[in-house]
């Protein structure tokens, strides 16, 4: 927003006939051809708002600076990472931390006014939602100084000299600050009039998550050391480098890592990676990981995001309201129950950062604050599906997102079918009622106690009323979350695989003085996947073996292929599946940033 | 799974809470949701004699429970959920756990010492679960007292509720009235949804034709509707042997027909999960 009120120091500042101060005119964007220069006005504040990492005083279309448009308007960073080392996010202090950390600054620039009278003087300061916000800092030859939002002052001969700033924000945008951010100069004489005043708008980029159908870097998981678990950890590594990413064990006994002296295998629920971005010179997205970590109670493993994630272009946030568990369930927290719809159109609705999708329910919901906060960046809106029927009640253990072969969408919505696992039980029980399932597994006993033989036939499970039962209420809780799917994502049966296996129901105390049956995977849960490109890895179901042949395996094998996807399993029996988790509960995945420019969705 | 009102839960959770911290202050007494002595007298002393005897015969079983380990924070804490439970521990116990745990249920769970309140709820909810299921007709006497003794926390109402169903016990049948009031009402109708007979439907039917129920009731019914008419569950039995399959098939019938009355008699005032409750029964009887 440019108003010149001295018509005449504005022309005397030289701004020619181009009109330089006067806002009206032809619209500089009629014409895709290479712009003609256009003199700024005599007050000037000049940001990137043609998004082209340079700043061009004289460009009309860097002049379009007072809105964030599709096409127009300046973006900065949330400056969450760690460039110098320190274990701090370098937006906790006020100096410029380094060369590195002066990259993640958005410039801005007091345009000189080389004809600035004497006595003048500015005052540039942030709008007041913003200033505890963001931080400023004065770039010059002598050093980069922090200024202060509230009102930096300038001399007359700041104004003739001109000014280079940077701005970064200390946080993304949150549910009490859209991230918007207006920068305003006002510049009055000596007498005390004012001789002309600029203002620019510039947005902090958000958060965004990323979904599994992006290309896959490296994966963590835990090292729980014993010779079973190092043998998951090497089928976990087959299908993570056969999926093009690096795999990346966490030495979880590390004492500042465990809780009561153990580890913590969760690696999945602690945190999820996403990025940021800003436009930098040519146009290029410049990315900034950033790790979220999650707002459970106070877990020592998830410190790892702090301690070795925080780093160089690698951020670190944790926005939570509150530790009181009256207030949430805790283990809906977990980054299990947070996953994203990959890129998607739906009518006239476009998506192309795909949707955030989370679980809760009516009775059962995760903290708040995070879903306010994920909303808040604005470009992937949440989907709910209900997961509080679900013992651990987390999206992963009955949804995952895969890219594939075969569909216009080019990936599809993997999903537990209860029934297609009842299906393939009876039909394999025409003739083999007697094949086992799970052989030479137990159930849980905490590693201390006694085991439990898992083993079961085919017939003993669909003659089990109880199981049965469990799993045609599970199946009806799945039918609901694809209906809502379905709404919200325009999926069709096409767009859908049915991912067999069954659960089992327990009785839990509800804490809120009934008792609840709540839902946890009974034959191992492969729809929890690690999704690595077109390769995944399932936990091996230990399903009924008929001709020496596990037939769900085979079942997913075959109808993987036909998708153009490669299961690679995992035994994940003794270290999650009896503890409640599968594979994807047990790693996590940074993620290449997608192309797709969020500051060119109009969110 | 469908839960009560929330007015009664609120209600429910003062109550479990005040107990909850009372529970934490018990050294070795968690488990312990009645006493001997609540019992008749012949009952008490049957209780008092098969445990005797079962520990002469069996005194692993005592040491097996006694090593039960789902509710230490070391155990749980390992776990996704990070919840106590004892589930996978009591089922593994088999038919042979049935006296320990009626010990546990009167006199409290072996080397449990102080727990929290959560914990507290996990052991009584998880004895009480596993007995039920074990479907043992000695356990009624206990799961009666822990149904309907006064000023039970609701966990213990509910799950106590299930056991009771499970051995088709009349001692749900006041709580059906409603005269022990809502809460207890539709834990004894989710009760009767353990009762796999044909007769529970007509249980369940009576009750609904009786009064007028509450969103929490119709919730509860319809829930017990869809096991009793759940054809998974069914089909089940008839793969097992235990039923024939005119009387499955005629079994989904009378519970689609009982549903048709309760959807009737729940109207439009239903609640979100009253109407989810109502579909997933209607899905349930009506699947092939």
């Amino acid at each position: 927003m440019k108003r010149a009120l001295l018509t005449l120091v504005v022309v005397v500042a030289g701004c020619g006939g181009s009109g330089g101060g006067d806002d009206t005119g032809p619209d500089p964007f009629q014409d895709a051809g290479p712009e003609k220069p256009k003199d700024p006005p005599a007050v000037d504040i000049v940001v990137d708002a043609n998004r082209n990492g340079v700043l061009e005083p004289t460009s009309p279309s860097e002049q379009a600076d007072d809105s964030f448009t599709t096409t127009s308007g300046a973006i900065f960073l949330a400056n969450a990472d760690d460039d110098d080392g320190d274990k701090k996010r370098d937006s906790e202090d006020e100096i410029v931390n380094g060369a590195d950390d002066e990259l993640d600054l958005a410039r801005l620039q007091i345009h000189p006014w080389a004809k600035a009278p004497e006595g003048a003087t500015g005052v540039l300061k942030v709008d007041t939602a913003s200033q505890p916000r963001v931080r400023l800092f004065r770039i010059a030859p002598e050093g980069t100084t922090v200024v202060p939002t509230e009102g930096l002052a300038l001399a007359a001969a700041d104004l003739r000299a001109g000014v280079e700033l940077g701005i970064e924000s200390k946080s993304f945008a949150l549910p009490t600050w859209n991230g918007e951010v207006t920068v305003e100069l006002v510049v009055t004489s000596a007498a005390g009039a004012e001789l002309g005043r600029d203002s620019a708008v510039m947005r902090v980029a958000p958060f965004i998550l990323q979904s599994d159908v992006q290309a896959p870097r490296t994966v963590y998981f835990a090292d729980l050391r014993d010779t079973g678990h190092r043998r998951f950890q090497a089928q976990v590594t087959e299908g993570v480098v056969a999926g093009g990413a690096v795999a990346r064990p966490i030495d979880s006994f590390k004492t500042e890592y465990t809780q009561r002296g153990q580890p913590d295998q969760w690696t999945q629920d602690h945190w999820t990676i996403g990025y940021t971005s800003m436009p930098v010179a040519g146009g290029v997205q410049r990315v900034m990981d950033v790790v979220l970590r999650a707002a459970t109670e106070p877990r020592p493993a998830a410190d790892f995001a702090s301690v070795e994630l925080l780093g160089h272009d690698f951020g670190y946030i944790h926005p939570r309201a509150t530790d009181d568990p009256q207030t949430h369930d805790v283990s809906m927290d977990s980054h299990g129950n947070l996953d994203v719809v990959p890129p998607y159109t739906l009518g006239t609705a476009s998506y192309p950062l795909g949707r955030i999708l989370a679980g809760e329910g009516e009775f059962r919901k995760p903290d708040q604050t995070l879903k306010a906060y994920l909303e808040a960046q604005r470009v992937q809106p949440v989907i709910n599906i209900n997961t509080e029927w679900l013992e651990v009640g987390h999206v992963d253990e009955m949804v995952s997102f895969v890219r594939t072969n075969g569909n216009a969408r080019g990936w599809k919505l993997f999903v537990a079918s209860p029934k297609l696992a009842r299906q393939m039980l009876m039909t394999a029980a025409a003739s083999n009622g007697g094949a086992t399932l799970f052989e030479g597994k137990s159930w849980v006993d905490f590693r201390t106690g006694r085991e439990i033989p898992a083993m079961t036939t085919i017939d003993a499970i669909l003659a089990d009323a109880d199981l049965m039962q469990a799993n045609q209420e599970a199946q009806q809780w799945i039918d609901d979350a694809l209906v809502i799917l379905k709404r919200e994502v325009g999926l069709t049966d096409d767009d859908i695989v049915e991912v067999p296996f069954l659960y089992k129901s327990e009785q839990f105390g509800d804490g809120q003085g009934g008792s609840v049956s709540l839902y946890i995977a009974y034959i191992p849960g492969t729809v929890n996947q690690l999704v690595v490109g077109q390769h995944t890895v399932p936990p091996d179901p230990f399903g009924p073996v008929i001709n020496g042949q596990d037939i769900f395996k085979a079942d997913l094998v075959a109808r993987y292929a036909a998708l153009g996807v490669t299961p690679h399993f995992a035994d994940a029996w003794d270290d999650y599946h009896r503890l409640s988790g599968e594979v994807h509960c047990g790693t996590n995945t940074l993620r290449d940033a997608p192309t797709t420019r969020w500051w060119e969705l109009g969110k | 799974m469908t839960k009560p009102s929330k007015l009664m839960m609120m209600k429910s959770a003062t109550l479990a809470l005040c107990l909850g911290v009372a529970g934490a202050a018990w050294a070795d007494g968690a488990g312990q949701v009645t006493t001997p002595a609540d019992l008749a007298p012949a009952a008490a002393r049957s209780l008092k004699e098969g445990i005797a005897a079962a520990r002469k015969a069996d005194p692993g079983a005592f040491a097996a429970l006694a090593a039960v380990r789902g509710y230490r924070p070391e155990a749980y804490m390992t776990t996704r959920a990070r919840k106590p439970n004892l589930a996978p521990e009591l089922a593994g116990l088999g038919k042979r756990g049935l006296w320990p745990m009626l010990e546990a249920l009167t006199e409290g769970l072996p080397g449990a010492g102080a727990v929290s309140a959560a914990e507290q709820q996990a052991i009584e909810v998880g004895l009480l679960d596993a007995v039920g299921k074990l479907g043992d007709a000695r356990a009624e006497a206990v799961l009666a007292v822990a149904f309907s003794k006064a000023g039970q926390p609701g966990h213990v109402v509910a799950t106590a509720a299930l056991g009771l169903g499970r051995l088709c016990s009349g001692e749900l049948d006041a709580a059906l009235t409603g005269k022990r009031g809502a809460f207890a009402a539709s834990a004894a109708l989710r009760g009767v949804g353990e009762c796999r007979r044909p007769a529970s439907i007509d249980r369940l039917t009576t009750a609904v034709s009786s009064r007028s129920f509450s969103d929490a009731e119709v919730q509860a019914a319809a829930e017990a509707l869809g096991k009793l008419g759940g054809s998974w569950a069914l089909d089940a039995e008839v793969a097992a042997g235990t039923r024939l399959r005119a009387e499955a098939d005629a079994m989904k019938a009378a519970a689609g027909q009982a549903l048709t009355a309760l959807e009737r008699a729940a109207g439009r005032r239903a609640a979100t999960a009253t109407v989810r409750a109502l579909r997933h029964a209607r899905a349930m009887v009506s699947a092939k």
